[in-house]
């Protein structure tokens, strides 16, 4: 009798074992397979980023070579040695240079890592640069290579031919320098 | 009674069942059927798949019929390549197909020394009662008597039944029985019985389910899990980028910061112009004779809500002429042709300085 109810049992008892492993194993499969694509979107999302960072990359090349690192406004002497002046054959009343201002770049709303550092001579106005040349040429020539480097900003240029120098009054005169610590 | 069969060798015995391979319709000795609800058999006898006893797959379910135990001898399964009949299984088939009407059926084979008897009876189509018999062997000569006997007593029995008699058994000679000779024997299926199939039949399918659903199971999870470790090492390959290393992830901020300032430096700067256009108005101005610059500013200054002039432009000139305007006037248009601005006056346009008057302008583009 015993061997009957066996006999009985080993059907329904296979058919619901079968029925539980083909149930968790196609669940088991549908879980693995979210994962799976989880874990694909993601890696998706990093290829895309480091495809995006790898376009950028040569920018970024550009952007070193574009701007100094430094933080002029903490070193007076700096300033000086990132303007430049004299390599532009022009020069400016160092005794009395000072930084008008010191700001953070942002392009589109975001801060890019630059500082925009304004130099001016501690005279008249104060928010306006002199420089001078021997020849009007010479601080012509200066002024126009001095307005080519992209780490400077220059807002206004008036020339000013009443002195006994020829001399150049530039308005915003701004030095951009990277931020300490950027890469 | 002779055989009738001539090219399946009968076996009633174990000693008739051919070694190796071939095929042999089992009978007799070699095999044990019973119905009931808990047959027995030997127990050294290999227990086949029960026969069913409804005809149908509908009267097996409503009906739920018993079944008929069958075993076999295992000298049966010795060989893999033996193809083995159950003649039973031929009186069953025949019984349900053909065995409209009541009907008893007495089949069975001979041995040397004995004939086995199996029988059936049928009503509907269906199996109702199987017994087995024995007669004493044909040649003897109490065979006529004991076949008659037991026919009658079959009658007797089973009234207004119908009574048949089938091979391989030959015709009894008792009346009132139809011989149908080798009819049901040709419903019989000839296979190799393996000790295996043999034991457990019944259990195979649900195992065999059970063991097609675990690999389906295995099967599911190791391609599931290949799949997403794949997935995974291929992350790993890309998240162990230098790139992505450097910034500890993806750096979403700071891929945005890049963009801007690729942006910034792409930005178009108005100041390059600025000095160009202070060096080209600065060479048209001086190219005027008599005329020095007293200050010359790029852009002009705003002056009011007017829009800022291109260039505002205080220039002093040697007193010519008897009015200011009259001067003033050549002074401009000679600056227009010289530079390819339009100028104007501003404000307080000129002044008197000793000899030299001295012209306030402002200098505008075309295109203002």
């Amino acid at each position: 009798m015993a061997n009957n109810l066996t006999k009985a049992l080993v059907t329904p008892v296979c058919l619901i074992l079968a029925g539980i492993l083909v149930y968790k194993g196609a669940e088991s499969f549908q879980i693995l397979g979210e994962r799976t694509k989880a874990q694909q979107a993601e890696t998706e999302k990093v290829l895309e980023w480091r495809t995006t960072y790898r376009a950028l990359a040569v920018s970024m090349v550009e952007w070193r070579k574009n701007y100094r690192a430094a933080a002029p406004e903490n070193n007076w002497n700096d300033a000086i040695q990132i303007a430049a002046f004299e390599k532009h054959g022009v020069e400016t009343d160092v005794d009395n240079l000072l930084v008008s201002a010191v700001d953070s770049v942002k392009s589109g709303d975001v801060a890019i890592g630059l500082s925009r550092v304004c130099l001016a001579t501690s005279v008249g106005d104060a928010s306006t640069l002199f420089l001078r040349a021997t020849t009007y040429e010479q601080l012509m020539a200066g002024l126009v290579s001095l307005s080519k480097r992209p780490d400077v900003e220059i807002a206004g240029i008036s020339l000013l031919g009443s002195g006994p120098f020829p001399v150049a009054k530039l308005s915003g005169f701004c030095l951009r320098v990277r931020d300490a610590g950027e890469s | 009674m002779k055989s009738i069969l001539k090219d399946v060798p009968l076996a009633a015995l174990p000693a008739d069942v051919p070694s190796g391979a071939g095929r042999v319709l089992a009978g007799g000795e070699l095999v044990y059927a019973a119905s009931g609800s808990s047959p027995q058999l030997p127990l050294d006898y290999v227990a086949q798949v029960p026969r069913e006893m409804p005809s149908s797959l509908w009267q097996r379910v409503v009906r739920n019929g018993q079944k008929v135990a069958l075993s076999i001898h295992p000298v049966l399964t010795n060989s893999p390549k033996l193809r083995v009949g159950i003649l039973l299984d031929g009186y069953l088939v025949w019984g349900r197909r053909k065995a409209k009407r009541p009907t008893v059926l007495i089949g069975g084979v001979a041995s040397r020394d004995r004939i086995y008897v199996d029988i059936l009876v049928f009503n509907g189509g269906k199996l109702v009662e199987l017994t087995d018999r024995s007669l004493p062997p044909e040649d003897d000569g109490e065979f006529a008597g004991a076949a008659h006997l037991m026919v009658q007593g079959l009658r007797d029995q089973y009234r207004d039944h119908h009574i048949v008699v089938a091979g391989p058994l030959g015709d009894l000679g008792v009346p009132d029985t139809e011989y149908i000779g080798a009819q049901p024997l040709k419903y019989v299926r000839y296979r190799s019985v393996s000790a295996l199939k043999g034991m457990d039949s019944y259990l195979l399918w649900p195992f065999g389910l059970v063991a097609a659903s675990a690999v389906f199971y295995l099967g599911a999870i190791g391609i599931g899990w290949t799949r997403l470790s794949s997935a995974t090492t291929e992350h790993q390959a890309v998240a162990l980028s230098p790139e992505v290393m450097k910034h500890g992830g993806v750096d979403a901020g700071y891929v945005g910061v890049m963009k801007e300032r690729r942006l910034f430096m792409q930005a178009p700067r108005h100041q390059e112009q600025l000095a160009a256009a202070l060096v080209s108005v600065a060479r048209g101005v001086s190219a005027v004779p008599g005329v020095k610059i007293q200050e010359m500013r790029l852009p002009g200054l705003k002056n009011g809500d007017a829009p800022a002039a291109d260039v505002d432009l205080k220039v002093s000139v040697p007193k010519i002429g008897s009015t200011s305007l009259g001067q003033g006037q050549t002074l401009v248009g000679e600056l227009a042709r010289n530079t390819g601005l339009n100028w104007s006056s501003a404000g307080a346009a000129w002044r008197e300085d000793g000899g030299r008057r001295i012209y306030t302008l402002e200098g505008k583009g075309n295109g203002k």
